[in-house]
């Protein structure tokens, strides 16, 4: 089943990627497009056979639990588009109206 | 040592050659930086060129090998990595407006173990936007162009890295391989690209894209200096849970290649396929015949879904990774929006291009509701099938010899049809990653056009020795490894 415009909007929201009803009808076409393709997966019969998840035969990797340093704070907030006393600033989260930072 | 026969030497004997004290690594890096001063405004192949840090990182260099603390064969030698591995202080933006402005302040761990060894880096290397593209089309820096001819993509998404090393502007480069990232690139620019199993190179420090596909691996000019590298990359890394134990490879030795059994998987010649593609391959497998090994033909029954098993997880899996990008810890914020929620919303809308929102969308798709079933794990089952076979041509065969990709570099702004015929060109390199195969794209040939052709072989898991052995006896039957095109190399000495 492809998707329309509708379940693109859906989509979209899912992903917090805004899109104009422009992009969205354009989107919706290219996703069909791509879905026919994939679609060719359905010819195949796997009844029986087992999902891969990671290519290699990984079991749990475990080992000992060791204190080692951190990047420094003062480090990693300079990537921070704001950052206030040493934290991340974030818009409120209660009240919906706030002003950009 | 003038400049041209300094930069035509392979990263190996450039290591020799400094350890000999015929040349500084200053004197190195100084050649390069110039060649990337000559090549830049033809080709763009670096996003950011380091060239402070790079001359203060070999002056560095210079004084380790000179108080003897500092032995490996590559010490001294510059190169580049590509822009979706962190290197601290230097700004990584998987050229992408999203991350424009982001500066890691950690190495990624095989950017770390490089630098131990003494490599110089001489900046960061173009890409598609995110790894997500076949020609750096996608880059919000502009596109790579081919070294062979600047009206044609260098290939993707490890463009800036195989155009890099072809115009000789570095001796080797790293760049990633999610679904022949590295390997077409290099056919592209006829140049050697590895992708190493799965779980062999740490991806500490690489921006993911999707996490059970993506490998780091060099482009470099031969097999030797393949095999260098490889052992520097490879390894256990506490930081990557994904990684594993595992011997690296020896440096390949020897001319023969007797009681090799190379198989020739029918399907690979049987899909659309460029006619000097097909003709340069075949010919390839006739001079391994002619080094003494057996070829015959194997078989590979599920290559046609490998493509569409591919677009699936693939795009699933970066609809999950790239969710991190949000505009709070790192990366583009919008100046406008209203709420958290808007901006999410809106660091996201601005900071991705098309191809990642559309790439992004078709993940969220496969993952919703019914379609989780009908796509996502359907293509964990296709997964399954391509994997055995794989197993069952390797109870016949030590390695498949196939071409790298169905055609040579194309134009800059090729219109692409429609969606497969966007990833048919990813058909022959995508299965390897879905294995966890180690695979390599070397040069084998020149298309009547005067572009550069790569065959590709794949081998068992944790096989790199034997992809190295196969390619080191055939550069040497064939006198030469990584072809130079003209105009590339200075005329003035050192």
């Amino acid at each position: 089943m492809s998707p329309d415009e509708k379940t693109v909007a859906a989509l979209a929201d899912a992903a917090k990627i805004k899109l104009t009803d422009e992009e969205t009808a354009a989107i919706a076409a290219e996703l069909s497009r791509r879905i026919r393709y994939i679609d060719l997966l359905h010819t195949l019969d796997t009844q029986d056979i087992p999902p891969t998840t990671v290519p290699c035969p990984l079991q749990n990797c475990l080992r000992e639990d060791v204190l080692t340093p951190s990047l420094p704070r003062t480090d990693i907030l300079q990537n921070a588009p704001a950052s206030e006393e040493g934290f991340f600033l974030v818009p409120k989260t209660i009240e919906q109206r706030s002003t950009a930072t | 040592m003038t400049e041209s026969s300094l930069l035509s030497l392979t990263a190996l004997e450039l290591g020799a050659a400094i350890a000999r004290r015929e040349v500084s690594v200053l004197e190195a890096t100084q050649a390069c930086l110039a060649q990337i001063a000559r090549m830049e405004p033809k080709i763009n192949a670096f996003i950011t060129v380091t060239a402070d840090a790079a001359r203060a990182q070999a002056q560095n260099v210079q004084a380790r090998i000179d108080a003897g603390t500092l032995t490996h064969p590559l010490a001294g030698v510059p190169m580049a990595i590509k822009d979706n591995i962190a290197v601290r202080g230097v700004p990584t933006t998987c050229a992408s407006k999203m991350l424009k402005n982001y500066t890691p302040v950690y190495d990624a761990t095989v950017t770390a173990r490089l630098f131990a060894a003494g490599a110089v880096c001489l900046g960061k290397l173009n890409l598609d936007e995110f790894a997500m593209g076949s020609s750096t089309e996608s880059s919000h820096f502009g596109v790579t162009r081919n070294p062979w001819n600047e009206n044609h993509v260098s290939g993707g998404s490890s463009g800036g890295s195989a155009a890099a090393v072809c115009a000789r502007e570095v001796f080797y480069a790293l760049g990633t391989d999610t679904g022949g990232s590295i390997r077409q690139p290099a056919h592209f620019c006829g140049v050697m690209g590895i992708k190493p199993t799965y779980g062999s190179v740490s991806r500490h420090g690489l921006h993911a894209y999707a996490s059970s596909l993506d490998q780091i691996g060099p482009l470099c000019r031969d097999a030797r200096d393949g095999a260098a590298i490889l052992s520097l990359l490879m390894g256990k890394d506490e930081h990557d849970a994904t990684s594993v134990s595992c011997s690296p490879p020896a440096l390949p030795q020897g001319t023969r290649l007797d009681t090799l059994r190379v198989g020739l998987p029918t399907a690979y010649f049987e899909s659309p396929l460029d006619e000097d593609i097909r003709k340069a391959v075949l010919s390839c497998a006739d001079t391994l015949r002619a080094l003494g090994a057996t070829v015959a033909e194997a078989s590979l029954p599920h290559l046609p879904f490998a493509v569409p098993t591919y677009f699936v997880l693939a795009n699933a899996e970066a609809s999950a990774n790239l969710a991190r990008y949000d505009g709070i810890r790192y990366g583009f914020r919008p100046k406008d929006f209203d709420g958290t929620d808007d901006l999410y919303c809106a660091a996201r809308s601005e900071g991705f291009g098309a191809e990642v929102k559309r790439r992004l969308l078709l993940g969220t798709y496969v993952l919703s509701g019914a379609q989780y079933d009908a796509y996502f794990e359907k293509a964990r089952r296709a997964r399954t099938c391509i994997a055995r076979d794989f197993d069952a041509a390797f109870a016949q065969f030590d390695v498949l010899l196939t071409p790298t990709s169905p055609a040579t570099a194309y134009p800059i702004g090729r219109k692409v049809a429609d969606a497969s015929d966007a990833y048919s060109g990813d058909i022959f390199t995508v299965s390897a990653n879905l294995a966890g195969l180690p695979a390599l794209s070397f040069p084998c040939g020149m298309s009547r056009d005067g572009l550069p052709i790569g065959a590709q072989l794949i081998a068992p898991a944790f096989g790199e020795e034997t992809l190295l052995r196969v390619a080191h006896a055939y550069e040497q039957s064939r006198k030469h490894s990584a072809p130079c095109p003209k105009g590339v190399l200075p005329h003035d000495d050192l």
